[in-house]
């Protein structure tokens, strides 16, 4: 090696300065729209025209702030810090430009699809496919130029914080390929093509993870880098990342059917989904600990420097949220707190406390460095800190309270029997004043972000793009001796153990019940351990076999893709296999095409934001809206409907409660019917019209996902619709002496809402009845 | 790892790495950390066993149908309607069958198609069709051989039993040839 062979590299730094400004503007824009849901919920005019009703501004929000927001936050740390941690520019500036246009381009369609009513409503993957498609190639962009700097890195050893990277792009994207798979059947619809009970399992494994692999693990990176730059302390403890690196992705992604207990999800999922969740307390404490514990010794530093201040209740907020959530995946406990503002409440420590925080102390550190000047003003940046904090005290302590309070309302029974509360309305109406109260929190901290926002931009002015630079002594890697080969890695003592004990836990699922194979996969978490801690203890004798693996950075890349595969396989895939015989064993009988358009109104205008169609077995459930919910009602449903908030009571038994005219005059107006209501308006529903020629291709592509329409009715489409609706337009003109054109959006809703919880009667043995319906249709 | 000579810090001790200029000690796992992380896991293994392997404990829908069964204990007169809602509750039914499948077989056949007892599936009845007269019938059997199961089983499994016989109602399973009246649901 010769001193002499230094090169300096200069880093792209102009991309980092790109997604910090999109961060801090769609940041902006996504709390703002988050802040209009927030007011509709306390004050429903403010529920402006069908585009801006909450059903579609809230999916605006969530897809906001999680993909515009923190997904742009995170572009720019990791692209900030790879470069350096591996001290390699960028390979391809026009890669990086790529990304960065066209992630900015999906996110502008997405603030017009949305509100267009464009929708998968599938919460957090709304985006029609075309725009899934989009996404999945804007992340392949990126992730080509991420292992692409891997390749061409000049530090061997990869430093923990792309530990996180690695496992956050690669689950990201599986993630997203298995839950956006769709038929589409229009250039903006498509149908899931999982349904009922398998889709809520997809959806609920996806959106977990959406919070674990894009909200917590590239932030844990960007913890692992900023914490200990900005506060200059050597990082807590290099085993503790590991284990708890490891234990994260493995465990993480079984934990999923925590947002489906008590529900027509089978038994054993329900259970691994809690267990999962509690495993995870300890390691996601593990990156709290590491973060905090980085700052022993710069205490003082802290009461002064509004930067670390960020840092560290960033992850305190992180550890408050972690903890919130194993115990809200105790069964009792989800049975109180699941579909009310808790819930909602949790998400906002995470979002706001933790992924807030951090971005704010990033961006304050990075601003200045990037523009070579130093930060315009910092009382300014302390003002924000204190607002902030304060506005998510508001927001959390009344979401709680708000939570709390319904959830005890709605299972309060009397002891004679039946409810306390009978009228739902009367538990909404309760919460007006925490409603108000989230909305000044969310508001205050929008103000500190603003303050934030103005800062930034003083600092850049007062200063003036700058890129890093480093030396490197030579280009590339020097040649390694001894290296190993995969098959040494591979047959290493850590791996022999770990592939033993999956290869009993996979033979003990095949042969005996699910029961003894699911415990051995806990068991497979303990050896994992086992191994970990082996690994490190071998590291006294030459380099650990862990330390060996850091510097492999494809060989790190397989492993982390195995460790999350295997949590991912061993919950979808059964269901998956078993999805097509239920559905072929069912005596549930599809929509009619009616119904369907109308499901596709529910659908556009997001009704499934307030409305959930599960019942869940609790005599105080049955007592008000019906007998629970089976896996057979739900099992043509693609995508599921079972909702996941209950600002409105549940429909999944709706059919037979009310009459369409009923319906008809509540669509139109909320209050007419129901005093004090927060539910939108529709009066646009009664004027804008389907057009029924269009059902039959609906209807094709729903028996292309598995819906067991014959070829008779799917060609009989428009004639069935339209007569469907004239019953209805027919029996609104004789009870409520309306007038309503059939073809128009209400009717169809209506049709919809009359068939919840009221399936036509399948007639099983006597087979003439059952085929005089087809055959009538046939003549016509 | 980088070439820069390792220090040790007086707060963090020993560096192990330095990348980029972030160094990187190696502290022991806090006791308390760990004893939360192995306890997690233990709680998990057992929690499993309990719930799943030995089905100790009951499951959502189990808990609910204990509990329902106890408040129809000590419910009022049984009506038509309270029945029917109940023949469309899928865990009361399934409970209701399980009975069915113990004790009624035996006079009512596998398929509730008839053999001593009369065909369950079809639209005559005997002693009337209406869900309470169907739940009277179970409740106080009847002169002819039918044994009053009210007593024996409680209140609550006997209307579970109606549930799940609401249920067979007109599905003419073949069988026994129809005995009784016809009867037709009174229409609203
Ligand atoms: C902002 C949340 C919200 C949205 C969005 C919403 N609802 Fe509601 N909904 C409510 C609330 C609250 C109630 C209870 C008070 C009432 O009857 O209006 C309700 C009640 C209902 C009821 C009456 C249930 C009953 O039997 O009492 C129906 C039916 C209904 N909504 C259908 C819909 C449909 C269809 C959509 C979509 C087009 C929708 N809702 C969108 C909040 C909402």
């Amino acid at each position: 090696m010769s001193e002499s062979q230094k090169t300096t590299i200069v880093y792209n730094d102009k991309i980092t300065r790109q997604f910090i400004a999109a961060s801090v503007v769609f940041g902006i824009v996504g709390m703002l729209v988050g802040a209009w849901a927030a007011l509709q919920l306390a004050f429903w005019p403010a529920n402006i025209t069908e585009y801006f009703s909450f059903g579609r501004i809230r999916p605006l929000h969530t897809n906001a702030v999680i993909f515009a927001f923190v997904g742009n936050m995170i572009f720019a740390g990791v692209y900030y810090s790879t470069q350096r941690l591996l001290k390699v520019r960028l390979p391809s500036d026009l890669l990086g430009a790529i990304h960065f246009w066209g992630w900015q381009l999906i996110i502008v369609a997405a603030a017009i699809t949305l509100p267009l009513g464009i929708t998968q409503s599938k919460e957090y993957a709304e985006l029609e496919w075309p725009i899934d498609i989009a996404i999945a190639g804007i992340w392949l962009v990126f992730a080509y130029n991420f292992f692409w700097m891997l390749k061409r890195r000049n530090e061997k050893q990869l430093y923990v914080a792309l530990w996180f990277y690695i496992a956050s792009i690669v689950t990201v994207t599986v993630l997203h390929v298995v839950n956006s798979m769709a038929i589409p059947v229009g250039l903006f619809k498509s149908y899931s093509v999982f349904g009922g009970v398998q889709d809520a399992l997809v959806q609920w494994w996806y959106g977990h993870n959406a919070v674990a692999f894009f909200l917590t693990t590239p932030v844990l990176g960007i913890m692992y880098y900023f914490i200990p730059k900005v506060s200059n302390r050597p990082v807590f403890s290099y085993r503790l990342s590991i284990i708890h690196f490891w234990a994260l992705v493995f465990i993480y992604i079984w934990a999923g059917p925590h947002h489906l207990l008590n529900t027509a999800l089978p038994d054993w999922a329900q259970t691994l989904g809690m267990i999962f969740s509690l495993m995870l307390w300890a390691p996601s404490w593990g990156g709290m600990l590491n973060g905090l514990l980085t700052l022993r010794g710069a205490w003082d530093q802290l009461r002064t420097d509004p930067i670390l201040k960020f840092f560290a209740a960033g992850v305190t907020f992180y550890g408050m949220a972690t903890f919130e959530g194993p115990l809200l995946s105790i069964k009792a406990v989800s049975s109180l707190a699941h579909y009310t503002d808790w819930i909602i409440g949790h998400v906002h420590a995470g979002a706001l406390g933790w992924n807030g925080f951090m971005a704010a102390g990033m961006f304050y550190w990075l601003v200045p460095r990037l523009y070579g000047t130093k930060l315009y003003n910092k009382e300014a940046a302390n003002l924000h800190f204190y607002i902030g904090t304060f506005g998510i005290l508001l927001y959390v302590v009344s979401m709680w309270v708000a939570g709390i309070t319904q959830g005890l309302m709605w299972r309060a029974e009397l002891p004679e029997g039946g409810l306390q509360y009978p009228n739902f309305l009367e538990t909404l109406l309760e919460l007006r004043l925490m409603y108000w109260m989230r909305l000044v929190g969310g508001t205050l901290y929008l103000c500190g972000f603003i303050l934030m926002a103005w800062n930034l931009i003083m600092t850049a002015k007062s200063g003036k793009a700058v890129d890093g630079t480093t030396e490197v002594a030579t280009v590339g890697l020097p040649p390694e001796k001894n290296r190993k080969s995969w098959k040494e890695l591979i047959i290493a003592q850590p791996m022999q153990v770990s592939v033993v004990v999956l290869l009993i836990a996979a033979a003990a699922g095949f042969t005996t019940s699910l029961a003894s194979s699911a415990m051995l996969v806990t068991f497979v978490v303990a050896a994992v351990l086992i191994i970990v801690f082996q690994s490190l203890k071998e590291g006294r004798k030459g380099p650990s076999w862990h330390s060996i693996i850091e510097g492999r950075a494809a060989f790190f890349t397989v492993l982390v893709v195995v460790a999350v595969l295997i949590g991912g396989v061993a919950e979808i895939v059964p269901s998956i296999i078993a999805g097509p015989s239920a559905m072929r064993s069912t005596t549930n009988v599809p929509y009619t095409a009616l119904e369907l358009e109308g499901r596709d109104v529910y659908l556009a205008e997001g009704c499934y934001n307030c409305h959930s169609q599960m019942i869940r077995p609790f005599t105080w459930e049955v007592a008000r809206y019906g007998a629970p919910s089976t896996p057979e009602e739900s099992v043509f449903d693609h995508p599921f409907q079972w909702g996941s908030k209950r600002t409105g009571p549940d429909l999944a038994r709706e059919g037979p409660i009310k009459s369409a005219a009923w319906h008809y005059e509540h669509m139109l107006d909320p209050r007419a019917s129901s005093k004090g209501s927060n539910m939108p308006p529709y009066p646009h529903l009664a004027k804008k019209t389907i057009d029924f020629s269009k059902t039959e291709g609906k209807m094709r592509g729903m028996r292309f996902v598995g819906v067991p329409y014959t070829a008779l009715e799917v060609q009989a489409a428009e004639v069935s619709a339209n007569e469907q609706a004239m019953t209805i337009v027919q029996e609104l003109k004789e009870t409520a002496n309306v007038d309503i054109a059939p073809n128009t959006k209400l009717v169809a809703l209506i049709a919809y809402l009359k068939r919840l919880g009221n399936p036509p009667i399948v007639e099983v043995a006597s087979n003439e009845t059952a085929s005089e319906e087809p055959t009538t249709e046939e003549t016509k | 790892m980088s070439s820069e000579p390792l220090r040790k810090d007086e707060i963090q001790g020993q560096i192990v790495h330095v990348y980029d200029g972030i160094e990187e000690a190696d502290n022991a796992l806090p006791h308390w950390w760990l004893a939360t992380f192995f306890g997690a896991i233990l709680f998990a293994v057992f929690y499993w066993m309990f719930h799943q392997s030995f089905a100790v404990a009951d499951y959502p829908h189990e808990a609910y149908t204990k509990a329902r069964l106890a408040a129809m204990e000590k419910g009022g007169p049984v009506t038509d309607e309270d029945l029917i809602a109940l023949s469309e509750d899928v865990p009361m039914v399934a409970s209701g069958k399980a009975i069915f499948m113990k004790e009624c077989t035996k006079c009512h056949g596998t398929k509730a198609e008839g053999k001593e007892g009369p065909n369950l599936t079809d639209e005559f009845w005997i002693h009337g069709g209406a869900p309470s007269e169907i739940f009277k019938t179970i409740s106080d059997g009847t002169p002819k051989g039918m044994p009053n199961w009210g007593p024996k089983m409680g209140k609550g499994a006997t209307k579970q039993v109606a549930a799940y016989v609401l249920t067979l109602r007109n599905t003419n399973v073949a069988g026994k040839a129809p005995q009784g009246d016809k009867w037709v649901a009174p229409t609203e």
